[in-house]
């Protein structure tokens, strides 16, 4: 073997490794792969979430690698297979609620159905931050996809980015569950902020027990108003209702299992290994996905005190009044915003247990922020 | 009480500030620009009326053949969605354009009238304030349903009712 030869194998061995095409921006991205990961290792934020969407994007930023990508006879690499059909075909958030609804137990929304009014307020942020969105020089579409991340679901969250905005996907996600995880810092000085001490000692009712046929009927009831006045998000909410269908039936007991703790651990996985994936250096350091953490904070903000402004117009017109440290919950942050509601409240009086109440405007959030997004889904349509 | 006024005030007072003044008219016969707040314009036309945030432009050909030079002007366009209304055909952009809608007028015979119009926020905040409405529409409904049924439940099977209690 001559020395060319081995100079040349050398050569072609070392321009098949990632270091010639290496350039300043992945680096950048492995720094924040690994920023997502020290929050869910080490701070132990949504690390269900945040650990594959961290690994997700350290291991899509090395240039080379055969996982996000088209093979040479265009079939989708691994990380791009589960996008594809898992996000870009809108399956994985579906599924996602399908194990929510066999998940949840709506029973304190079924109590105090009036509830359902702080999940509507709660939605004013998605309205607000639209508009923002706009002016900041997003298009219509971008805009509803950004103005969604206040309703704080996730799932909804990616099914409306994946209709209306892939190219924002990674950004509105990792948003949107960041400032999920980030309810007790963003939320709690709003309800300071917005209640009087007065209003934060607010006694309320026990909530009634629901039938099992009340139980019954709700997804059907819910699912038919959903389907006749926002059908756009009835792949979310026919999926939702009918988790919850198996649960409260109480006939198919293995099913509502697996669909509640399996099936949730297998879609979670992939849901985030391809978020994560799809940050992309080139995608994700441009100033849109940058602007998009700025306007989903205000978002979540204005959604926030949307939730806690409802409650206290509630409490001009009906009798028995609401605790507007509640109104958080609006934002269907489970169970992250109702608990921090019970703390709140036990902070000012030790007996006053919110918690229920919380997770009934919590529950309306599920519900109202799939409306929301149907009604923006309803401008394009 | 006076927060929740304030706060109020202040959202109502930024969406009345976002609302254009209203428009004022210029006499006809401007030249025909090539484009209008970047929308293509068909050459040929008599600019009749502008405004500050419209421009009429009058055509002595018959609607088909206007609609279908802007459909051929904007085929590259994907934002663009088209709504055939009675008197028109209303092309509304749902991206970043700098114009909002341009509207080729029907039943004119031989004589067609587009009507570009600028992008405007008032059509943002309309459009969001009837679709944050409907939020409220659709979990009201739903509210109803649930007392309706709540109360059902209770009167026509009380025994359910205090097992429930019971529980």
């Amino acid at each position: 073997m001559s020395w060319n030869e081995i100079w040349d194998l050398f050569i072609g061995t070392l321009q098949t490794t990632g270091f010639p095409t290496l350039g300043w921006q992945q680096p950048v991205m492995w720094a924040i792969g690994c920023f997502f990961l020290y929050m869910a290792i080490i701070k132990g934020f949504e690390p269900l979430l945040l650990l594959p969407i961290g690994f997700g994007i350290f291991l899509v930023n090395f240039p080379n690698t055969p996982l996000f990508g088209f093979s040479e006879t265009g079939h989708p690499q691994l990380l791009q297979f589960f996008y594809k059909y898992g996000i870009i075909w809108e399956v994985i958030p579906c599924l996602i609620f399908l194990g929510l609804g066999a998940m949840t137990d709506f029973e304190p929304l079924i109590a105090n159905p009036k509830m359902l009014l702080i999940g509507a307020g709660a939605q004013l942020g998605v309205f607000v931050t639209f508009t923002g969105t706009i002016l900041a020089g997003f298009t219509i579409k971008e805009a509803a996809s950004v103005g969604i991340i206040g309703g704080a679901d996730g799932p909804t969250t990616i099914y409306l980015t994946a209709k209306l905005a892939p190219h924002l996907l990674s950004a509105n996600t990792l948003a949107a569950y960041s400032y999920m995880s980030m309810v007790p810092i963003i939320q709690a000085p709003i309800m300071r902020l917005m209640t009087s001490d007065k209003e934060r000692v607010i006694k309320m009712k026990v909530v009634r027990k629901v039938s099992q046929t009340e139980k019954l009927l709700f997804p059907l009831i819910c699912g038919g108003i959903i389907a006749l006045l926002v059908p756009a998000v009835m792949p979310l909410m026919g999926m939702l209702m009918f988790g919850n269908l198996m649960r409260v039936s109480g006939v198919v007991k293995r099913l509502a299992d697996t669909a509640a703790s399996s099936m949730m651990d297998i879609v979670t996985i992939f849901l985030g290994l391809s978020v994560g994936a799809s940050m992309q250096a080139h995608v994700f350091l441009t100033y849109k996905p940058l602007l998009v953490f700025g306007l989903g904070l205000l978002d979540f903000v204005v959604c926030t005190a949307g939730g806690i402004l409802t409650v206290k117009v509630m409490n001009l017109i009906v009798k028995e009044k609401i605790n507007p440290l509640i109104g958080n919950s609006g934002v269907s942050a489970l169970p992250m915003s109702p608990r921090l509601s019970q703390i709140m409240g036990q902070r000012y009086d030790r007996k006053n247990y919110l918690l229920m109440h919380a997770m009934a405007a919590c529950l309306a959030g599920s519900i109202g922020s799939p409306a929301a997004a149907g009604m923006l889904l309803s401008m394009f349509e | 009480m006076k927060a929740v006024t304030l706060i109020y005030a202040i959202f109502f007072g930024w969406m009345i500030a976002m609302v254009p003044s209203p428009a004022q008219s210029s006499a006809a016969g401007t030249p025909l620009p090539d484009k209008q707040w970047e929308a293509p314009v068909m050459p040929g036309g008599t600019v009749v009326k502008t405004e500050d945030t419209a421009v009429f432009i009058d055509y002595d050909l018959p609607y088909e053949k206007v609609l279908a030079w802007y459909k051929d002007a904007l085929r590259n366009y994907k934002d663009g969605k088209y709504r055939d209304w009675n008197d028109q055909m209303y092309i509304e952009d749902l991206g970043g354009a700098k114009w909002h809608s341009i509207g080729i007028s029907k039943g004119g015979g031989n004589k067609t009238t587009v009507k570009i119009v600028k992008d405007n926020m008032t059509w943002i905040l309309s459009t969001l304030l009837i679709r944050f409405a409907g939020v409220f529409v659709v979990l009201c409904v739903l509210w109803i349903l649930l007392n309706i049924s709540g109360a059902a439940m209770k009167r026509y099977f009380p025994s359910q009712g205090a097992k429930a209690k019971a529980n």
